[in-house]
């Protein structure tokens, strides 16, 4: 991607995570729309907060071309649902072409199937495990 | 260095529209309703404007119906969450250039901000240039710079006026006449379309009143 000094990014899902990302990256400068299709789900963004919300059915395509998808630099899917997160991601990759799409996914079983449509992931449960293991090799190491 | 004017309540919005612009090494001031827009309109010269529409105090299409009162013709940018075709037509039919809805990308306002440095020519200094090359019967390229007016300033009645002077040049005098009309529909008071639709109409009548004189002093020979 060439780089850009303000990319325009639209983030699905207004929970803890999507909320505090959408945050960090208009602090940063970038164009950031929220897609939840919960109204309430935007109190989580912080009053520095400086993009666009929208109250939508990210599953319905209306939604994602109310949210301008077609012009998106980048497409995160970040739901608590891997379905929805998933379809997201599919429209995002094969219908608009959004070279990155980045999507959360809870279930290690679908990581396969993300990565068939070229979409990067984020699995918190792998990243829980991988960080457990550090500390425990740690305290292991100091115990020997 | 270009110069815009943004307008917009929200403060995050007016940076994000700054942000965009700058990024292009224009200059921006911002302000947050139509009366501050006004005031900074007849401080300073803008190459353009980026309006909201729904504001506190003097709202988007206030702010365009009073810059067309004033005749403050720089072009106009509307940016707005509205998708209502209605309001949408009214903001083309009060001259906007363009009409962004948000979100918007910065993409977007950059692309708008070149557009109207494109189409922002002085429309006094064209309409007397086009005026000449009239005179010179240098009709396309009046055509060009005539084009390029109806662009720029849409609701305005000097393009009218200028094609039906082009028009009249032709010979094509109905033509020449649903312009001059079209340019004072636009402005009422609008001087040069009202003189020369009444010149045209004084020639109209010599040239009816010639044409009966003909016909009787024919009827007379014949007899």
């Amino acid at each position: 991607m060439a780089k850009r000094n303000s990319l325009y990014i639209i983030i699905v899902g207004c929970g803890r995570l999507g909320s505090t990302i959408a945050s960090n990256l208009s602090n940063k400068g970038h164009s950031v729309v929220v897609v939840d299709k919960v109204e309430s789900s935007f109190d989580h963004l912080t009053q520095e907060f400086t993009g666009f919300s929208i109250v939508g059915n990210a599953t319905e395509i209306v939604a994602l071309k109310k949210a301008k998808i077609d012009k998106a630099d980048m497409v995160l899917a970040l739901t608590n649902n891997d379905n929805i997160n998933y379809m997201v991601s599919q429209v995002a990759k094969e219908v608009y072409n959004i070279e990155t799409v980045i999507a959360r996914i809870y279930n290690p079983d679908n990581v396969m199937l993300f990565k068939q449509i070229n979409v990067r992931v984020i699995i918190p449960m792998l990243l829980a495990e991988n960080y457990f293991n550090r500390i425990f090799q740690e305290i292991m190491g100091e115990e020997k | 260095m270009a110069v815009f004017l943004i307008v917009d309540d929200e403060t995050h919005i007016r940076n994000m529209l700054k942000k965009a612009l700058e990024e292009l090494e224009y200059e921006a001031d911002s302000v947050a309703n139509g009366e501050e827009a006004l005031r900074a309109l007849f401080e300073k010269r803008y190459d353009g404007l980026f309006t909201d529409l729904k504001m506190p105090g003097m709202n988007g299409l206030d702010l365009l119906k009073a810059m067309n009162e004033e005749t403050i013709t720089i072009p106009k940018v509307v940016v707005s969450v509205c998708t209502e075709a209605d309001k949408i037509i009214q903001c083309f039919q009060l001259g906007i250039m363009n009409y962004i809805t948000k979100p918007f990308t910065p993409e977007e306002i950059k692309a708008a901000a070149k557009q109207m440095l494109k189409l922002k020519i002085d429309i006094k200094e064209t309409t007397q240039y086009v005026k000449g090359l009239i005179q010179q019967n240098a009709l396309s390229s009046a055509e060009k710079y005539m084009s390029k007016l109806f662009s720029a300033y849409p609701s305005s009645p000097i393009p009218h006026y200028l094609y039906g002077l082009k028009n009249l040049k032709e010979g094509d005098l109905a033509k020449s006449l649903k312009h001059l009309k079209a340019s004072l529909s636009l402005d009422e008071s609008y001087d040069p379309a009202k003189r020369q639709l009444e010149e045209i109409k004084v020639m109209l009548e010599s040239k009816t009143e010639e044409k009966e004189k003909k016909g009787k002093t024919d009827h007379g020979e014949e007899k």
